[in-house]
């Protein structure tokens, strides 16, 4: 599947969510990585024709889709809350799913069998979904979506909230998956981004920042990543950003952005995609 | 369409027990209060025309809350839930949410049919009911469904549909050209047509706004946000608080709103008129108890019109007419009972206390007790005699304490022989049979168009005691005479008499004497005293 959005633009008011966006998508897992309030949400929803674009267009392998029908029909949407259904087993909620998606009953069963098997939650299909744990229906939320194998998946921010044994787990999901569908994850969480993804893209303020693999996101912060042990923080060149704090041979160091010179005490280091997101959001304040 | 059915049915079994709540509205609730109405209206023999009433009013309150409370239910998993947006993207089609609104709809009627079957003896007939609710329901349905998909939340439908329904079945219940409701006039096909035309109207107009509105961004976002709110305020950590708040602010805007337009009361519970006359009587120096001769015969001089009942404190219209009519059953129901035959049932002011007093009056004045209470020659003997009694300012009681009970027997002959005199009735040759008809057919002298209403009232009191008297001696065999009894007051010869009518009334040959006349207290036979003034 091959998605083409070009010059995409959507006003809430006066407001522009997206501003002229620009990107493709093709077989892979898409990292969709801004900061809150950049349009991610935003974007997914433009494709899926939840909401009306203002402008610009939405080409799928090959064709216009003003409105979102052809993606919509081949997609499965994990959204940002997905808390529905408390009163209805696990099953009774994923076979809701797959009638409106409009599985075959034959087909059906086996297919809710088989997305159980895949979010492990097979043991949980009596469950009421009320009974379930935030990651449990979380996991259910990614079972809805693969019924029907469609060739798109799109989560959004499927791991807010998650603690890190369900974080694992949904990598873990995503790993198994990843060889039959185009996946594109939203995310304001780096670390999911570079386990999972083989393609990034960083959007802030309704526009598309870059868009690459992940060594080129890192390479927007090469030679502006420097550590230096914190007791030398004041000698520094100011504008800088503070990326992090860490401890090293029982001293504690500091992690910066810098685009310009720094003083020797402040060591370069080799930039990872948290320093190129960084740079590339950061980079007008730096 | 089977899919949509499949989608209905898990729809159901996620409602799990709230899907009985409107069936515990139509099969308990509503029948036990119709139970209950039966119950309290027992002893009223207007009760075939008062509980139909109060049956099409609760129908009309309670049938649509089982509806709404549906409606959310069935569809906020759809609108409200933390996932809506997937119901727009997997594959819906345009006419998807029709088929919903067809099927909630035929359920929904379809739960509600056999309760409009049961009932049919008070609500009406069945086809016509049948439609009439099937198209209410398709109303509330339809817009239900349209507001929330242009908004993408049921909860500012569920809003305006509560509050459309509380004011035209709670707070206006009069007949208006915008209300969905009707009590009057009585349901009929061509009364429904074309009201509910008008509302389909409506509906289109509402449509239409979807259709045009739903693409235009701004109301996209303006929806989003909506929705938003709804779901953060409802589905949300704080959702106690906000659901706590929401409700207290609405109480509070619901009351203000109240103080401001505050709506007149049109109907008066018999208790409700009671407190209201009471009230009136102790504004304006008149402290009478219900219960106390003084009150009764108020009451009396209100319901002939002869007494005052309004002041600038009584609302003109309607408060004005409770009182009336309050009046009017406070004298007429011991009327009825006083008079009534044997075999016809007594009524009961504690009984009928919550009943509409318009009602109450309504069914005096055309039910059966109608016989004793409207139109009746002692209706306006009484009459008569208050307009006689108010030129003097006294109450009924004195005025009868000054014309008969005060007077020595003599004086009452005296005053009785003059009167006939008067009359140009001297020349009774037979004065057992005169006293005979005056006390067992009063209609007799009722009709006399040549006497007071003060003179039958001396000689109503004089035959009683002649009469009785007589037929003491008559049964008993004993010497009749009355001389002893000139000097003596007739109020002390009243309370002797009292128990000797009381046999000479049980006496066999009495009711063979009692039989031969058919005067509306004829069955009666000789009053007892404390009835002769009433």
């Amino acid at each position: 599947m091959q998605i083409e959005v070009n010059n995409l633009t959507k006003k809430f008011g006066k407001k522009k969510a997206l501003d002229g966006l620009s990107l493709s998508i093709e077989e892979g897992v898409y990292g969709l990585l801004g900061p809150n309030g950049a349009g991610k949400t935003t974007l997914m929803c433009c494709l899926l024709g939840v909401y009306n674009s203002n402008g610009g267009s939405i080409v799928v392998d090959g064709k216009a889709d003003p409105k979102g029908a052809l993606l919509s029909a081949h997609c499965g949407y994990l959204p940002q809350h997905f808390d529905m259904f408390h009163e209805l087993t696990v099953a009774e909620a994923l076979r809701y799913f797959a009638t409106l998606k409009k599985i075959p009953r034959a087909k059906g069963a086996e297919e809710i069998g088989r997305c159980l098997r895949t979010v492990n939650l097979e043991e949980e299909a009596k469950k009421r979904v009320g009974a379930l744990s935030g990651g449990m229906r979380r996991r259910l939320g990614i079972a809805q979506a693969l019924l029907g194998d469609p060739p798109l998946l799109i989560f959004d921010e499927p791991t807010a909230g998650l603690d890190p044994e369900e974080r694992m787990r949904f990598k873990n999901i995503i790993a198994a998956v990843r060889h039959r569908h185009t996946i594109l994850i939203s995310t304001h969480i780096v670390d999911d981004i570079d386990v999972i993804c083989n393609r990034v893209m960083v959007i802030d303020r309704g526009k598309l920042c870059a868009q690459g693999t992940k060594g080129d996101i890192c390479r927007y912060a090469d030679g502006r990543v420097f550590t230096l042990p914190r007791e030398q923080e004041a000698s520094l060149n100011r504008p800088y950003y503070l990326e992090n704090v860490f401890e090293e041979g029982g001293q504690e160091h500091i992690r910066i952005l810098s685009q310009i010179p720094q003083p020797a005490v402040a060591r370069p280091a080799a930039p990872t995609l948290e320093d190129g997101y960084f740079a590339l959001v950061r980079g007008e304040d730096l | 369409m089977i899919a949509r059915i499949r989608l209905a049915w898990l729809n159901i079994k996620g409602m799990r027990f709230r899907y009985f709540v409107p069936l515990i509205l139509y099969y308990g609730l509503y029948p036990l209060a119709l139970y209950c109405r039966q119950l309290t209206l027992a002893n009223l023999p207007g009760m075939e025309r008062e509980l139909p009433l109060f049956a099409c009013q609760l129908a009309q309150q309670l049938f649509p809350l089982g509806l709404f409370f549906h409606l959310h239910s069935f569809f906020k998993e759809q609108y409200d839930s933390g996932a809506q947006q997937l119901f727009e993207i997997y594959g819906q089609r345009r006419s998807d949410w029709l088929w919903d609104c067809l099927l909630f709809w035929a359920h929904s009627t379809a739960l509600l049919l056999p309760a409009l079957l049961i009932h049919r003896r008070y609500l009406g007939e069945f086809a016509l009911l049948a439609t009439r609710w099937a198209l209410l329901f398709f109303f509330y349905t339809l817009f239900f469904l349209l507001l929330s998909k242009l908004l993408r939340t049921t909860l500012p439908a569920l809003f305006l549909c509560l509050v459309y329904h509380i004011v035209f079945a709670f707070v206006y219940t009069g007949p208006s050209a915008y209300s969905l409701y009707t009590l009057d006039p009585p349901l009929s096909w061509s009364f429904l047509f074309p009201r509910y035309a008008y509302f389909f109207g409506l509906l289109l107009l509402v449509a239409a706004l979807v259709y045009l509105l739903q693409s235009y961004s701004f109301f996209q976002n303006f929806s989003q946000r909506l929705r938003q709110f709804a779901k953060d305020a409802f589905h949300g950590k704080h959702r106690r608080r906000w659901i706590a708040g929401t409700t207290a602010l609405f109480l509070a805007a619901g009351f203000g709103c109240y103080l401001f337009l505050k709506p007149v009361q049109m109907v008066y519970s018999y208790r409700q008129a009671e407190d209201h006359f009471l009230a009136y009587l102790q504004r304006n120096g008149l402290p009478f108890q219900p219960g106390e001769d003084d009150y009764f015969y108020y009451a009396e001089a209100v319901n002939f019109g002869l007494a005052n009942y309004m002041d600038d404190q009584v609302e003109p219209d309607y408060e004005s007419i409770a009182l009336l009519e309050y009046a009017h059953v406070y004298y007429a129901i011991p009327l009825y009972n006083r008079l009534r035959w044997e075999e016809m049932p007594p009524l009961s002011l504690d009984a009928v206390a919550d009943t509409p007093v318009n009602d109450l009056s309504m069914l005096l004045g055309e039910g059966a007790p109608s016989q004793f209470t409207m139109g009746t020659l002692h209706l306006a003997f009484r009459r008569q005699l208050c307009e006689e009694i108010a030129p003097t300012g006294l109450i009924q009681n004195e005025y009868y304490r000054r014309q008969v009970q005060g007077l020595s027997f003599a004086q009452l002959e005296e005053a009785v022989q003059t009167s006939l005199e008067e009359a140009g009735l001297d020349g009774i040759t037979d004065p057992g049979h005169f006293a005979e008809q005056c006390t067992l057919n009063r209609d007799w002298l009722y009709q006399n168009l040549d006497l007071t209403a003060t003179q039958k009232l001396q000689i109503f009191a004089y035959c009683r005691i002649y009469y009785t008297l007589l037929r003491q001696s008559e049964i008993e065999g004993t010497p009749f005479d009355l001389s002893p009894l000139a000097a003596r007051p007739v109020e002390e010869i009243d309370r002797e008499i009292d128990p000797v009518a009381q046999m000479v009334n049980s006496h066999p040959n009495q009711k063979e004497r009692t039989a031969r006349y058919s005067g509306e207290s004829s069955h009666l036979g000789i009053w007892t005293s404390d009835i002769m003034n009433r």
